[in-house]
């Protein structure tokens, strides 16, 4: 069976319309309604007047991708990502999806060390050492940065109230 | 509005502030000149993980801070793109063509001085006629109200999706997903809450700065790590033995500055159209108007010039419709437009008129960023050009690190980790699908004023809007009426003007064959 008609337009596309039907289901359970007085609407403009929109817009122009664009040559061709990249784009996106985990839990600069670490030697091609340094100084420097020179809050270490994280912003 | 400017001379030199600014500008022009020199990073990602560090400055050095890396970025671009064929920004693929070839001449450094020299030219000179320009057009704005406002909005919208890469459908596909990513939260009229889904976290709406960093720069990282090589690009020149770019040289020069600069400076205007597309532009009159056209492409000078000098003239002008109505034309325009909102400066047409003074000494920064960056740019061109070389596996993480720091220390919430994975996530695949996120930004970012201005016409209009906007407000109605046309004509001569890029390339690559 050929399945080369399914290009990317084609599927963004019917993706748009299905968006749109979408929100139009959603519209009557999730838009707040304004307050009546004395039967009328306090709003100056109906709520679900902009949502309507734009959920009409998602369903024209998926409607013109799918239809008129669908056959389109140019900027219409599936990307081609090889084993490889594929694995090295999943990694890193695990390890940022960890991080933004741990950002809060293990405070900045621990979390950092761990982040640079790992993904500098997954890269590789450096010094397990030098990495290992830079992986220390940088969120320490960016750490100072942002607390001791602008004075705005990064968590430094878990549990904030450790004597070592205040020192550093003494 | 010549009060306000000339106001801003004591703003600017007076309260001591002045060395502050200074040193922002010459900051942020070193991260941009570092940043562009990268072919792998792009001036737009590092204004995005900068941009929360200018938030807590005053806005008379945060401003020109991220000015300064935007200025420095451009410029830094044509570092690569000169010494090793690779562009470091979009705004650089033109200086590709004969950039190498000068390079493989022995003449690297005088195409990284001719580049310099043309940025700052072009640049200058678009940054005066902005200054000129604004004041006259910010008085215009004034008189607009809020029928007009929603049109004009609406218009720049659709220029922007339309002017922008890729297909119309996939753009206004974009358009249409920025406007629904805005409707999260709280309606711009009565706070009534949507699409939250009891999720308090979403309840205050998407935050911007997450989003355009996971946008901007987490894609440009994991299009960097899909190949694990160590470095960027290896270059092992020596910049500092090759002969400087003589007088006579560079009065050669000068037809093809101007030329190029009005060019730049016209194209900049344009919403949506940038720096790119005036890059090609400003190199294909080049090459028509040269005696010698057949040189071209194998290591002439005016082909650095020309499009050095056009891509940096669309610098200034793009801040007039940002400054005047709020609109932002391009990505980096749109970050810019975070950071006045960010200190309390809301573009659009009362800015003019109630900080008049702080945007024309923000202007004069501009000017004094362009000073400087002669100057920092003529001694660092030698150790930039060896930034080039810098290993992948220390810059990534660290450049990983230092966005997600950004991020959060906008609001202190971590959930805004989770927006800039989410958006950095769904950025990397819009980029795979060749989409383009400019008209889903720009839409996002327009979509709340375009939503209260016509609201408020709505009210104006009481029981019958059609007829009030016919009677009351033609220049609305005239508007409404002519951005059929004039989206189609836009989108016509974008289209025209990236067939003449493509041409331009095709021919450079067949010449270099």
């Amino acid at each position: 069976m050929n399945f080369s008609y399914i290009t990317p337009n084609l599927v963004t596309g019917s993706l748009s319309v299905l968006l749109g039907l979408i929100i139009i289901y959603l519209i009557p359970t999730q838009l707040e309604q304004p307050v009546l007085i004395f039967g009328q609407s306090s709003a100056e403009t109906d709520p679900e007047l902009f949502p309507g929109i734009v959920a009409a817009l998602l369903i024209l122009f998926g409607l013109y991708t799918a239809i008129f664009d669908r056959k389109a040559l140019s900027w219409n061709s599936w990307p081609q990502i090889s084993k490889e990249s594929l694995k090295n784009v999943s990694i890193t996106i695990l390890s940022i999806i960890v991080y933004s985990i741990l950002f809060e839990k293990l405070g900045f600069v621990i979390s950092s060390l761990f982040l640079i670490l790992f993904i500098g030697n997954y890269l590789g091609g450096v010094s397990f050492n030098s990495l290992l340094i830079i992986s220390i100084i940088f969120p320490l420097s960016v750490f100072s940065l942002f607390v001791s020179v602008m004075h705005v809050f990064l968590p430094a270490f878990p549990f904030y109230e450790m004597r070592l994280g205040n020192f550093l912003l003494m | 509005m010549f009060e306000s400017f000339l106001n801003s001379f004591p703003l600017l030199f007076g309260g001591g502030s002045f060395l502050s600014v200074l040193s922002a500008i010459c900051i942020g022009l070193l991260i941009g000149l570092f940043v562009g020199a990268l072919p792998g990073l792009t001036t737009l990602m590092a204004m995005a993980i900068v941009l929360p560090i200018s938030f807590f400055m005053e806005p008379l050095i945060g401003i020109p801070f991220l000015i300064g890396v935007y200025k420095g970025g451009i410029f830094g671009g044509s570092i690569p793109a000169i010494l090793v064929g690779l562009p470091g920004t979009g705004a650089s693929v033109a200086t590709t063509f004969d950039g190498p070839p000068l390079t493989r001449l022995g003449k690297g450094r005088k195409a990284l001085e001719t580049a310099l020299y043309s940025s700052v030219i072009g640049d200058l000179s678009s940054d005066v006629v902005t200054i000129i320009l604004i004041g006259p057009i910010a008085l215009i704005a004034l008189l607009i109200g809020p029928p007009e406002l929603a049109a004009i909005l609406f218009l720049s919208i659709l220029i922007i999706s339309s002017t922008s890469n890729g297909s119309v459908g996939k753009n206004m596909i974009m358009l249409a997903v920025g406007l629904l990513l805005a409707l999260i939260g709280q309606d711009p009229i009565g706070a009534l809450s949507r699409f939250t889904f009891d999720i308090f976290e979403l309840r205050a709406g998407i935050p911007l700065l997450p989003m355009l960093i996971g946008l901007f720069a987490i894609p440009e990282i994991l299009l960097n790590i899909e190949n694990k090589s160590k470095d960027f690009i290896k270059s092992k020149l020596n910049l500092s033995k090759e002969e400087k770019l003589t007088w006579n040289e560079f009065k050669k020069l000068r037809k093809t500055i101007f030329r190029s600069t009005v060019i730049g400076t016209t194209i900049g205007m344009i919403p949506g159209v940038g720096q790119v597309v005036a890059a090609f532009v400003g190199y294909a009159a080049a090459k028509n108007a040269s005696k010698h056209p057949e040189t071209f492409g194998k290591g002439e000078l005016e082909g650095i010039a020309a499009p050095e000098a056009a891509n940096n003239a669309v610098n200034g002008p793009t801040l007039v419709p940002l400054l005047t109505l709020g609109i932002p034309g391009d990505n980096i325009t749109a970050i810019l437009l975070g950071a006045f909102v960010a200190h309390g400066l809301r573009p659009g047409p009362q800015l003019m008129n109630e900080q008049g003074s702080l945007i024309f000494a923000i202007m004069l920064c501009m000017i004094i960023a362009n000073v400087l960056f002669l100057i920092i740019g003529y001694f660092t061109i030698p150790i930039f050009s060896k930034v080039v070389s810098i290993k992948k596996s220390y810059l990534l993480p660290l450049t990983i690190v230092f966005a997600f720091a950004g991020s959060f220390v906008f609001r202190h919430n971590p959930t805004d980790l989770y927006f800039l994975v989410i958006f950095g996530v769904f950025g990397y695949v819009l980029r795979k699908l060749s989409f383009d996120v400019t008209p889903l930004v720009m839409a996002f970012i327009l979509a709340p004023p375009l939503e209260y201005a016509f609201g408020q016409t709505m009210s104006l209009g009481n029981e019958n809007v059609l007829m009030y906007l016919l009677s009351e407000k033609p220049i609305a109605t005239f508007i409404l009426c002519v951005t059929p046309l004039i989206t189609w004509k836009l989108w016509q001569r974008s289209k025209k003007l990236r067939q003449v890029a493509a041409e331009t390339t095709e021919e450079i690559i067949k010449i270099n064959k």
